[in-house]
This record gives structure tokens, C-alpha cells and sequence, in this order.
């Protein structure tokens, strides 16, 4: 699905990823963990074309989007939901939904609308209030509500429970095990909260400054005792 | 009949909220204040001026060719008067031209600086470099003009048989006459300018709020990074800004040597009062810029001259209120009109 290969990559002249090599598989959920400052966010925003990429390669599908802009590669069917400022906050919920379809008929559109509507029926509530009005947790329904109009067929989520009530987080953890299960969206989810995310990771990698530490099954990142307990603050009977 | 200081500031108003509205567009996209703003807007009153002589020389050669004497030639070039075809060709022209200027400043200037991580102050400094480089093409066209005239109105002496002037000046020159209606008793741009504000105003709401593409731009202006990751384009969205920003600056220029004396560098004398409208405003509000260039009006003119009468303050200090504007604004309002606590506000007065 998703292939990054030796990527090196970061702001101007700071590098954070180096040489980075990962497979993200189809519809699977593929949770990126790491301490604050690994490069998790980095890699996210580089596969989206939105920092400064010096060498190696990111295969999409077989296609090359490497050095790409990130409307192409939204283009392509590939979704960045970013940490923070993830929808507009000025415009009302219906007009941050009409622009996840900017590209599309007219007819499409209120199609999709329709379709991400009964993803996400409570926003239906609050389609004429501004988008600054509305909660976190219902701020992150409507950025995955967004994304969706857009058919993605990668989603990647950059710390979407952050700053989140547990139970708010827990709802959407399960609305991106949703995607997965009944939309057979690919996921890259990038968590904080390593224990809930890994939870329902099908794949699991951990960046530890800007370098790929370990890549395979939640189980066995879980299961090591080592890596457990200096990235994860769990041990192994805590599984 | 319209007291002159009412219709002064109804001109002036509209001319400031059109300026100040594309000022604002242009900060809120690039945050960068655009010093070549308003001398942008002076390209516009050149074109105007093109529209007066190239009529003008028409006008005459018409009459030298049903062999007018110079008696009923001068009487008919002093008859000339701007109609609506000639407004809708100098605010159509000048407001293209602004645009052009616009979109040239954006992708030529900016656009290619930001990439290379120039920051606000340089980005700053380099709208200057534009107006120099503006003023001075002016100056060169002004000089230009005025030969193109002079030799015209040579050709023109030696079909005629007599000495023809045109009486046109590319340098302080004011175009009042030639908007003079004696039907209405007062100049038609009294009724055109705030018209057109208004016009462009629900214009450029109904663009915003309505359209998709007007949903896109405020989206592109708000998060660019977002708006991108949703497929927009944002550099077409920015780009479309400038052109309308500078687009509306050039129309509002159109309309200036209609009330005011113009030369190239007259934009310098709006910079300010322009400034001080959009900050006044909140820099960040289209509605803001409104309100702004509607009060920076009114202190300039009805305010200034009552203090003037009242204080015996000298003309010449006027420029002294859209700075006192600007600094007060920003030690007491620094997010301008828009920013205020309306509600709040309203309650306590009531309590």
C-alpha cells in the first residue's frame, strides 16, 4: 500500500528522519509510537509532502509521490488528519464539509456528504454552528467526517485522542477501528497514548530519534521487555 | 443639493473602503502589509487619464474633420464630460490593470522571497522596492503621455489651421470638470463611488460566503497547510486574492482624479489614511476594513474640519489623525473593531 524507503527528511537544515524504511500494509491499522520529538508527526507531514524531504522515497500504490505537493497527494486518495488545526475554525460545520469535497461534482459531494453524515449522524445537529464552537471531541469527528467525503483509501491520524477525555478518546479510537472494519480504509495512526493505540494496531513501529527502532506486531513490541519499558512505560505483564 | 463636506466624505469613504478592503485581503492571505498598495491604486487614476485623452483626441479629430472653427472646437472639448460607457472603461481597465500588477507582485516578488525564507520585515521592505519601482514607471508614463499629447495636438494644429490645446496636464492634474453634471448640480461620482462600494461589497460577500471558490479562499486564508491537505490549491487561491485585492485598488484609483489632484506619488498621501482604516479595522477582517475606512473618513473630514474651524488647526496637519488612529488603535484595540466584545459592550452601555 504505503512504502517509505530510506527517507531523510526534515525542517530546512534540521534533519529528523534518517533513513527511515517502513511498509504500511492495506486495511490495516498501522500505529506509529515513539518518544516526544522521534519524528512520528514528521513522517506523517513528510509522506504529505508538507516538509523538506533530502533523499529516499515514498511509493503510494506503485506511484511515486516522493517530491509530490500535498494537493496532489490528497488527490491521490490519501488523507493527513494533523494533530491540531485540523478544520476550520471560522467556517461553520457544513462549509468545512463542502471543502473536504472541493474537487468534486456537485452531485458527488452531496453524496458523499450524505454517506459521512451517517458515519458521523450526531454532527448532522450542528451543521449551521461554527466549527470553533464545537468540542474536541466532536472537532475530531469532523475532521474524520472530512477526510471521508474525500474516499480516501489511506488515513493517516496525527495523535487524535491529544488532549481528549478518556472516553471521548476511547470513541475515537473505535470510529477509526470503524474505518478499518466496515470501510476498508488503510490506517497510519500516529498515538501518545501507546498502550490504547497499540490496543488495536494490527502493525506497530517505534521511532526513537527520527530512526525506525522497531517495526512488526504490537505483540511482540509489547512483549519485549526492553522496549517496553524505556518507550512505552509498560512491561510485559502489563499485556 | 448635497453639502460639499457630506458628498467629500461619502467619495472619500467609498475610495477607503475599497482600498482598505484590498489592503486587508492582501494581509490576511501573506501577512505581509503591502506598501505598493496604494500606489497601485494611482495606476488606476492613470488610466482614467489615458481614457480622458484618448477621447479627447477622438472628440477633435471628429470636430477638425466637420471643419469646426476654432471658436466651436474649444467649446465642444470644454463640453466633453465622462458617460457611462467611459466609467465602465476606466473602472473595468484600472481594475484589470491593478489585478495584473497584483498577481505580477504575488508570483514575481513574494511568492518566490517566501521560498526562500525571507521573513515579514524583508517581505516588508520588498513591497517597498515595489512602489519605488512602481512610482517610477509612472513618473516615465506620465512624461510619456504628456509627449504622446503634445504631438498629437501638433498633428491636430496642422489639420485645423489654428493652435490646438487639449488643455490636459499628466502631472497634478484633476479631472472634476469632465465629471460635472448639471442635472444633478454636483459631480456624478457623488452617486458612482459609494454605489460601487456598495456593490463590490455584496459583491465580494456573496463571492466569499457563497461560492465554492469563496469558501475555498477563506479556508486557504485561515489554514493554508488544511486547505492543501483537502485538495486545494492554495497558491491559485493567494494568487486570486492579490488579483482581487489590487484589482479593487485600481478601481478605487480610477475614481480619485474625479475629486482629488493626482500626480504619481499621490498614493503616498493615501498610504497612510489606508493603513489606518484597515488596522483600525483589525487587519484581519474584511467587515473590520469596512467600519475603518468609513471612520477614518469621517475623522478626516467632517472631524478635521470642525477642529479646524472650531480650533483654527491648520490643513496641513490632517495627516496627523490617521496616524493618532493607528497608534491609538494598537496601544488601546490591537485587534481593531473587529475585535471587540460587541455584545459586551452593548450591555454595559444599556446597564
Amino acid at each position: 500500500m504505503l512504502k517509505v524507503e530510506n527517507l531523510n527528511a526534515g525542517y530546512g537544515k534540521l534533519q529528523v528522519l534518517h533513513e527511515v524504511s517502513l511498509f504500511f500494509p492495506e486495511r490495516k491499522i498501522s500505529v506509529v509510537i515513539g518518544p516526544n520529538g522521534s519524528g512520528k508527526s514528521t513522517l506523517l507531514k513528510t509522506i504529505f509532502g508538507l516538509t523538506k524531504i533530502y533523499s529516499g522515497k515514498i511509493i503510494f500504490e506503485n506511484n511515486d509521490i516522493t517530491f509530490l505537493p500535498p494537493h496532489k497527494i490528497a488527490s491521490m486518495g490519501i488523507a493527513y488528519l494533523p494533530q491540531t488545526n485540523n478544520v476550520f475554525e471560522n467556517l461553520t460545520v457544513e462549509e468545512n464539509l463542502r471543502m473536504a469535497g472541493y474537487n468534486l461534482s456537485k452531485e458527488e459531494l452531496e453524496a458523499r456528504l450524505a454517506s459521512s453524515l451517517e458515519f458521523f449522524p450526531q454532527l448532522k445537529l450542528y451543521m449551521k454552528r461554527k466549527a470553533r464552537q464545537l468540542s474536541g471531541g466532536e472537532r475530531q469527528m469532523l475532521a474524520i467526517a472530512m477526510s471521508l467525503i474525500r474516499k480516501p483509501r489511506l488515513m493517516m491520524f496525527d495523535e487524535p485522542t491529544a488532549a481528549l477525555a478518556p472516553k471521548i478518546a476511547h470513541q475515537v479510537l473505535r470510529s477509526i477501528v470503524k474505518l478499518r472494519d466496515e470501510l476498508g480504509i488503510t490506517i497510519i495512526l500516529v498515538e501518545q497514548n501507546a498502550r490504547a493505540a497499540l490496543e488495536i494496531a494490527d502493525k506497530a513501529s517505534l521511532l526513537v530519534s527520527g530512526r525506525v527502532i522497531f517495526d512488526g506486531l504490537p505483540k511482540d513490541l509489547l512483549e519485549n521487555p526492553e522496549l517496553g519499558r524505556m518507550y512505552l512505560g509498560v512491561t510485559s505483564s502489563q499485556v | 443639493m448635497i453639502p460639499p463636506i457630506v458628498e467629500d466624505t461619502i467619495v472619500y469613504s467609498s475610495v477607503l473602503i475599497l482600498l482598505s478592503l484590498g489592503l486587508t485581503l492582501t494581509y490576511m492571505t501573506t501577512k505581509v502589509p503591502n506598501f505598493a498598495h496604494a500606489t497601485i491604486s494611482i495606476v488606476g487614476s492613470y488610466v482614467t487619464l489615458t481614457v480622458l485623452v484618448l477621447s479627447l483626441i477622438s472628440l477633435a479629430r471628429e470636430a477638425l474633420i466637420s471643419q469646426a472653427d476654432s471658436q466651436s472646437f474649444y467649446r465642444l472639448i470644454k463640453s466633453f464630460s465622462f458617460a457611462p460607457l467611459h466609467y465602465a472603461l476606466f473602472m473595468a481597465l484600472g481594475f484589470l490593470l491593478g489585478s495584473l500588477i497584483g498577481v505580477a507582485q504575488y508570483k514575481l516578488v513574494l511568492k518566490p522571497l517566501s521560498q526562500r525564507g525571507a521573513n515579514v520585515v524583508q517581505l516588508m521592505i520588498a513591497t517597498i522596492a515595489v512602489d519605488m519601482f512602481l512610482l517610477s514607471m509612472l513618473n516615465i508614463y506620465a512624461d510619456k503621455l504628456l509627449e504622446y499629447v503634445v504631438s498629437k495636438a501638433n498633428e491636430l494644429s496642422s489639420i485645423a489651421g489654428f493652435k490646438v490645446n487639449l488643455g490636459v496636464q499628466t502631472r497634478d492634474f484633476i479631472l472634476y470638470s469632465y465629471d460635472y453634471s448639471k442635472t444633478l448640480g454636483t459631480q456624478r461620482l457623488v452617486m458612482i463611488a459609494p454605489v460601487m462600494a456598495a456593490d463590490l461589497l455584496v459583491a465580494l460577500s456573496f463571492v466569499l460566503y457563497r461560492t465554492k471558490l469563496g469558501v475555498a479562499l477563506r479556508a486557504s486564508i485561515e489554514n493554508p497547510s488544511l486547505a492543501s491537505t483537502l485538495g486545494v490549491n492554495v497558491d491559485k487561491m493567494y494568487t486570486l486574492a492579490w488579483a482581487l485585492s489590487l484589482g479593487l485598488a485600481g478601481l478605487a484609483g480610477s475614481l480619485i482624479p474625479l475629486k482629488y489632484l493626482v500626480n504619481p506619488s499621490t498614493g503616498q498621501l493615501f498610504v497612510l489614511s489606508i493603513f489606518a482604516a484597515s488596522i483600525l479595522g483589525g487587519l484581519n477582517s474584511l467587515a473590520g476594513a469596512v467600519i475603518g475606512g468609513v471612520l477614518i473618513a469621517c475623522f478626516e473630514i467632517p472631524v478635521f474640519n470642525y477642529l479646524s474651524s472650531h480650533l483654527g488647526i491648520s490643513s496641513a496637519y490632517r495627516t496627523v489623525i490617521p496616524l493618532l488612529a493607528m497608534a491609538l488603535t494598537l496601544l488601546f484595540i490591537p485587534r481593531g473593531v473587529a475585535g471587540l466584545n460587541w455584545k459586551k459592550l452593548f450591555s454595559r452601555v444599556r446597564r
